[in-house]
């Protein structure tokens, strides 16, 4: 039962009138890397929101390692190992590129107040260990980002943003990741850096899901091992990528589009 | 009886004022997202501009051959000033702003409202103590069985209600009440769609500040005496109400303004030395619809967009 | 590698000097504009002290070289910081006056750490903190002067009570919107004014008076004082008191600055979405700043009413609340100094510009105006973290191994 790192049973929201998501399922395999992918507005984004705790899901459920985690709070849900990137990429920007990675370790660590004032030796210790595994983490995404681990991240370049932001969410050793458009905006060659950045994620942690919602049918097609694709807020297919884009439900869907190539 | 009769019409007075603010205040946070803590002191900032303009017309005699007139003038040109106020705050303060942190302008606009409040106490002669306020409505009354109405709330209450249906009115129907409704939900597409960004605001400003201008004269012809730090409470409760009614939501800042008067006047009444702690119960209002319901009676749920 | 020792330590002590020039340089200027009489004298320093400081910072060597000795002095110029401010005082014996000015201040920048931990650290728009100052002052007082307790008892329970309060304001002001926040805080704010204008147990409008000077060593602290063989007035007592606080407070903002509790603070200003799915507790980093920056205004409180020995609402209002805002925002959101130092010009400039008491509001509104048009981060703006050797250590290594 450990293998399924998360199952998804008929998810539902509805914001008054509308129906953002309904019945949304699909599974989540230890090490699998999972496509979500559909038109713009299909709900692909609420339905990230609604597993890392943001909204709450109507109806439905939502399993992680066998427990359900329908309604926990965002952090509560952080600190299990599950972590994301947003399509905006959302990070702090006064902060440098050292402190937003080691916010990212936020997850596995306490807030002490008695630790910040009585204990300094044990908060010393635990800075040293941390600033060695952020550094680490950084240079495996960006040797410059490493040496240059003082700059505002409001500084960075948006390739480099989405680096950070992926580094901050695999500072807390997550079981399960959840990027959402990594390729958006980037030119060809940020985006063959980024189907690499992405398979690395995988020798990063052992067992890590990743959930991937992606408009990029290259990097879609590279990375992912499964599937699912919404168009308004339902699951109307599901497969391996050949499977899905030949489906001709799915290229009903993206109609008109370039983006289905 | 007659009691609750006068409790009712000091209510209304009050929900008048503090819809005329409030509505002026949701507008700009609907618009560009704005909280404007100088607002209230736009609405002291015309009454000075009227007492000094009054005592003009009443020296050359024109208040007293051509009445009712002359003080429509006069109140003509003050809410007109009022709005060119807008105009001038938006200009100076708001829009360099625009591109900064919400909060910087938010902090600037407390800011302003405290410079303006001391520039009107320092320029106008003996500004630190009450003025009278010249009588600009007229001052009968009507007779209601053992109570009495005066002609002024009469007056108030009705031209609020003509005006905010007015204004109801060209928000709905009118092309620039499109503008301002269109920039309201999605700013970056209304431009796309050709609508002038920036003369919608500043209509938004102007219409804003006017209002404001009215509630401050009404303010000051209902109750007689005016002080220039009148302007923060007013702009505190007229934000009150329209957090309450649900901000950004027109309607709502009527509803928080009749609302929030109510329960002013009337704790205040019934609630035993209510009166000392008269705007008590106004901010515990807010400060529990705050904590329960913070998108207020109409507003509704936000969802952050992530 | 051959490293050339003797030209490091001539290196090292020249910077050490440097850092300490300007240290004593600024310090004197600030010292000489404090005491300086006469308005026009006051403002004629003050130009040339800027035009001085904007000059030397348009040359790059004189600066570059000026702040990495101050980055890297640190040690140095806290100590001759602290012998400067324990100084300070001596050559005042015949000016209680300028003595009493200086212990406001020195109030006044506690409260300023306070509200920066709010505002500056975390983003939260508090314009009531005047609430928390007097409860502090409120709540102490009415110990000493009610129930017989010491005083150094009292400050701290009245900070305890404070910072209760500042956690029943963290409620409301959970839910985001900035707006919001500032509204409540306002309410907050005048719903405390009205109750201690009201409440019988408050003294109402005419508060609290003859409050009992805080004893040490048996001894009053109203009374002369003698130092170095020399008479001086009480107000000295007190200048230490506050500045044995301040250093306090002070360290307590260094730690917390640099522990994962500040940083968590500067996430949630930052962003708050963010902070959430990186799995800190946005309500509780918030109400813990709410109630340890409100500990900082009940200290504040505890030692003003025992200083002045009466204390009356209008000491707490909104203009007491938006006057500590401009100090944070003039010195600097999220920086120690630059809070303190705000702090400290803007307690001061009231009292060096008597004549222009009427324009104070104008003036320091348009300040501030000015400042959130021009340079928002204040004065001294916030400066990154830095981990010293703990990431020198590891990029140094690195180096090493790329170059063989």
């Amino acid at each position: 039962m450990v293998d399924k790192l998360m199952t998804v049973r008929d998810m539902t929201i509805r914001f008054g009138g509308l129906t953002a998501v309904d019945g949304m399922s699909f599974d989540l395999s230890k090490n699998e890397i999972l496509g979500v992918i559909g038109p713009n507005g299909a709900g692909k984004t609420t339905a990230f929101n609604m597993i890392t705790g943001i909204y709450t899901p109507t109806s439905g459920e939502i399993y992680y390692k066998d427990k359900l985690i329908n309604g926990k709070a965002p952090h509560e849900i952080a600190k299990l190992g599950i972590k994301r990137t947003f399509q905006q990429s959302r990070l702090f920007d006064t902060l440098s590129v050292l402190d937003n990675v080691l916010l990212g370790m936020a997850a596995v660590k306490k807030n002490d107040l008695i630790k910040s004032i009585i204990r300094r030796d044990l908060l010393l210790k635990e800075n040293d260990e941390d600033i060695g595994k952020a550094l680490d983490l950084l240079g495996r995404f960006s040797e410059e980002m490493r040496n240059d681990c003082y700059k505002p991240a409001g500084d960075l370049t948006p390739g480099d943003r989405r680096k950070l932001e992926i580094c901050r969410a695999l500072a807390s050793d997550p079981d399960v990741l959840l990027l959402d458009e990594p390729a958006a905006g980037m030119d060809p060659q940020e985006t063959v850096e980024l189907m690499d950045d992405i398979l690395k994620i995988r020798t990063l942690k052992d067992g890590i899901g990743i959930i991937l919602i992606e408009h990029d049918m290259a990097v879609v097609q590279k990375t992912s091992d499964y599937n699912v694709v919404l168009s308004y807020g339902k699951v109307i297919s599901s497969g391996t990528f050949e499977e899905v884009s030949s489906d001709k439900n799915v290229q009903e869907a993206y109609l008109g589009s370039e983006e289905l190539q | 009886m007659a009691l609750f009769i006068q409790l009712v019409v000091a209510a209304l007075m009050v929900s008048c004022l503090y819809t005329l603010v409030a509505v002026g205040f949701t507008m700009y946070v609907g618009v560009i997202n704005l909280a404007n803590f100088s607002h209230g002191d736009t609405c002291v900032l015309a009454t000075f501009l009227m007492m000094p303009l009054f005592l003009l017309f009443t020296d050359y005699g024109w208040v007293d051959s051509a009445g009712l007139l002359t003080i429509l003038l006069a109140i003509l040109i003050v809410i007109a000033l009022t709005a060119l106020w807008g105009n001038f705050i938006y200009r100076v303060l708001v829009k360099p702003l625009l591109d900064s942190p919400r909060l910087i302008l938010l902090l600037a606009t407390v800011a302003a409202g405290q410079v303006i409040r001391e520039l009107i106490r320092v320029i106008y002669p003996n500004g630190s103590n009450p003025q009278v306020f010249p009588k600009i409505l007229p001052q009968g009354h009507i007779n209601l069985g053992e109570t009495q109405i005066g002609y002024d709330a009469i007056i108030i209450f009705a031209a609020t209600v003509v005006i905010i249906f007015l204004l109801n009115f060209a928000i709905q129907k009118t092309k620039i009440g499109l503008a301002m409704r269109a920039v309201s939900q999605n700013d970056d597409v209304a431009q796309m769609m050709g609508i002038n960004m920036q003369s919608t605001v500043l209509i938004v400003f102007m219409i804003g500040s006017a209002l404001a201008g009215l509630a401050g004269l009404f303010n000051g012809a209902y109750y007689g005496i005016v002080k220039f730090s009148l302007g923060s409470n007013l702009g505190i409760k007229g934000f009150s109400a329209a957090v309450i009614g649900g901000l950004g939501d027109f309607n709502g800042a009527i509803i928080g303004g009749i609302l929030l008067g109510f329960v002013e006047v009337f704790a205040a009444a019934y609630i035993p030395s209510g009166s000392q702690y008269q705007d008590v119960f106004s901010f515990l209002a807010v400060i529990l619809f705050l904590i329960f319901r913070p998108s207020g009676i109409l507003g509704e749920k936000i969802y952050e967009k992530v | 590698m051959i490293t050339n020792n003797s030209q490091n330590k001539t290196n090292g002590l020249l910077s050490k000097l440097a850092a300490i020039i300007v240290l004593v340089v600024a310090s004197t200027l600030i010292f000489i504009i404090s005491i300086a009489e006469s308005e026009t004298l006051t403002i004629a320093l003050v130009i040339v002290a800027a035009a001085l400081i904007i000059g030397l910072n348009k040359l790059q060597r004189v600066r570059q070289f000026v702040n990495s000795a101050i980055a890297r002095e640190k040690t140095t110029l806290i100590i001759v910081g602290l012998l400067l401010a324990l100084a300070v005082p001596l050559p005042l014996r015949e000016e209680p006056y300028v003595i009493h000015i200086l212990v406001i201040a020195g109030i006044y920048i506690i409260l300023t750490l306070g509200l920066n931990i709010q505002v500056g650290s975390t983003g939260i728009p508090n314009l009531g903190f005047a609430a928390f100052f007097g409860v502090g002052a409120y709540a102490s007082s009415l110990l000493t002067t009610n129930f017989d307790v010491s005083f150094w008892t009292a400050l701290i329970i009245a900070a305890i009570i404070s910072a209760l309060f500042g956690f029943l304001l963290g409620f409301p002001s959970l839910k985001t919107r900035s707006y919001h926040l500032a509204l409540v805080s306002i309410a907050f704010g005048l719903v405390t004014y009205i109750f201690l204008n009201n409440l019988a147990f408050t003294g109402g409008p005419n508060g609290v008076n003859n409050i009992p000077a805080p004893e040490l060593f048996g001894k009053s602290m109203f009374s002369t004082t003698k130092l170095l063989g020399q008479n001086y007035p009480m107000q000295l007592n007190f200048y230490y008191l506050v500045l044995f606080f301040i250093i306090i407070m002070v360290i307590i903002s260094h730690f917390f600055y640099n522990s994962r509790v500040g940083l968590n603070w500067n996430a949630v200003r930052e962003d708050e979405i963010a902070a959430k799915c990186s799995g800190i507790n946005v309500t509780n980093s918030k109400l813990m700043a709410f109630s340890i920056g409100a500990f900082y205004a009940g200290v504040a409180g505890a030692l003003y009413a025992h200083f002045i020995g009466y204390i009356s609402p209008q000491n707490f209002n909104m203009n007491i609340s938006l006057n500590m805002l401009g100090m944070v925002i003039l010195g600097g959101m999220d920086n120690i100094l630059g809070a303190s130092l705000g702090a400290f010009l803007l307690a001061m400039a009231p009292e060096k510009f008597r004549a222009l008491a009427n324009f104070r509001v104008i003036a320091s509104g348009s300040i501030i105006i000015l400042m959130l048009m021009f340079r928002p981060a204040g004065i001294i703006p916030q400066k990154m973290r830095d981990y010293g050797k703990l990431v020198t250590k590891r990029l140094n290594a690195r180096k090493d191994v790329d170059n063989g």
